[in-house]
């Protein structure tokens, strides 16, 4: 337990760093930039630690608004898809009792694994976009940042927890 | 909907959530009210010096067009410098009216809609709020907040910025806005008929603001219509890059204090 707590203190420190320094700074296209620090939500362990995890995310969004001047949206939409997740997985597995169990995500079957990356990565890029812009104005060309965004991110998302997970096989 | 209601009540993750969603949406709000929060920015000594980080790892990558920049601004400005000698200047100025502070960005989103950049400098080298940012080719936008070493500024490039302009070859000024989209191009607004403009007609910084200096180019008009006599959607081709911005000017007005009391006093008569 408290291996788990200084892994996750130190995933909240290092995410907004790697965001900023390198992530935030692809401009692919002009004005991509893949939002990969929300993959802490998908490495959380799926115990009974909701509380724990929507004020880790809280502060994780808060962080990254504090270092690129964004008010409060990063919290907003990083606190919205962590206490979401769980009901997303639900339905998209099929199963209706996922709390009790200790889940692991290496026990997901890739396809739901994927899926569930991608619902809650589009979720959390159109509430954070909508947010920045703050009006509905220009929605087609929010819906196609979003769009692309969630696409880029997913994929490095992906990349990542194959990384994040392989490397310490006995957990 | 009281199953939804019932739902949030009896669960205390659901109140947590609620409470920090309020939170964070109030820190939202903030940030979009003109004098931004005081507690989330980043000219405090935290962001401030991680910003500074991963800002010199980012300028080995571009040092070499950083460097061209330069050398091309202190050949314009070592023109300016020969011209001004060989003139036989009467004027006396006993002030020069404007100093310049020279300072880093060491943080530029360019791809937002509402852009603060962040400088290196702060108050101890005298920058302060309210006071104009610029560059030899263009107007950067004005200081927000200063902690000790870092500064926000309130970039050309955000919906609430409004910057006094004019034209290089009459004396119609104008406002310039930026519409959210390219951060290459701004809006020109504001502008009476009589001004007579033409597409590639040069547009400097107008002077009747305090802020900045008047005649800093600033770009050229691109295009424009004419609607019942009065001129709209004119836009403005920025001269200079706002994606690749690196070393800019505060810009201190030392004759600020005097213009504004001046101008208080003439109000109230």
């Amino acid at each position: 337990m408290n291996s788990d707590l200084f892994k996750y203190g130190l995933l909240l420190l290092f995410l907004p760093i790697l965001q900023l320094s390198i992530f935030n700074n692809i401009n692919f296209l002009g004005y991509i930039n893949p939002q990969i620090y929300i993959i802490f939500i998908f490495v959380f362990p799926i115990k009974n630690e909701k509380i724990i995890l929507l004020i880790s995310s809280f502060l994780l969004g808060l962080f990254i608004d504090f270092l690129t001047n964004d008010g409060g949206i990063h919290a907003f939409s990083l606190v919205f898809i962590s206490y979401i997740r769980l009901f997303v997985l639900r339905i998209i597995s099929g199963k209706s009792d996922l709390d009790k169990e200790i889940l692991n995500i290496r026990k997901l079957n890739f396809p739901t694994l994927i899926t569930w990356i991608t619902i809650l990565t589009f979720i959390h890029h159109f509430i954070l976009f909508l947010l920045e812009q703050f009006s509905f104005a220009h929605f087609t060309s929010l819906l196609l940042k979003t769009l692309l965004t969630t696409l880029f991110s997913v994929v490095l998302i992906i990349f990542g927890l194959q990384l994040f997970l392989n490397r310490k096989p006995n957990a | 909907m009281f199953q939804l209601f019932n739902f949030f009540l009896n669960n205390k993750t659901g109140l947590l959530f609620i409470f920090l969603e309020v939170m964070a949406f109030v820190f939202v709000l903030n940030s979009h009210s003109y004098h931004q929060s005081k507690i989330l920015n980043s000219a405090n000594i935290v962001s401030g010096a991680i910003l500074k980080k991963s800002n010199a790892i980012n300028d080995y990558f571009s040092l070499k067009n950083k460097n061209k920049t330069l050398a091309i601004e202190n050949e314009q400005l070592k023109n300016k410098l020969e011209q001004l000698a060989n003139k036989n200047t009467a004027v006396n100025k006993p002030l020069v009216q404007y100093g310049h502070i020279a300072a880093t960005v060491i943080s530029n989103p360019y791809t937002k809609k509402n852009n603060v950049l962040t400088l290196d400098k702060g108050s101890l080298d005298s920058v302060q709020p309210n006071m104009g940012v610029v560059l030899s080719n263009g107007i950067v936008g004005i200081i927000l907040n200063v902690s000790k070493h870092y500064a926000t500024v309130l970039s050309l490039l955000n919906s609430q910025s409004k910057i006094n302009a004019k034209m290089k070859n009459s004396h119609h000024y104008g406002s310039l806005y930026w519409n959210g989209q390219d951060y290459t191009k701004v809006n020109l607004e504001d502008l009476p008929i009589q001004a007579n403009i033409k597409i590639g007609d040069t547009i400097i910084s107008g002077g009747k603001s305090i802020l900045f200096p008047e005649g800093i180019p600033i770009g050229s008009i691109s295009k424009f219509h004419i609607d019942n006599k009065s001129y709209s959607e004119v836009s403005v081709d920025l001269f200079a890059d706002y994606s690749a911005l690196h070393n800019v000017y505060v810009v201190k007005n030392q004759r600020k204090k005097e213009q504004l009391e001046l101008e208080q006093k003439s109000i109230h008569e």
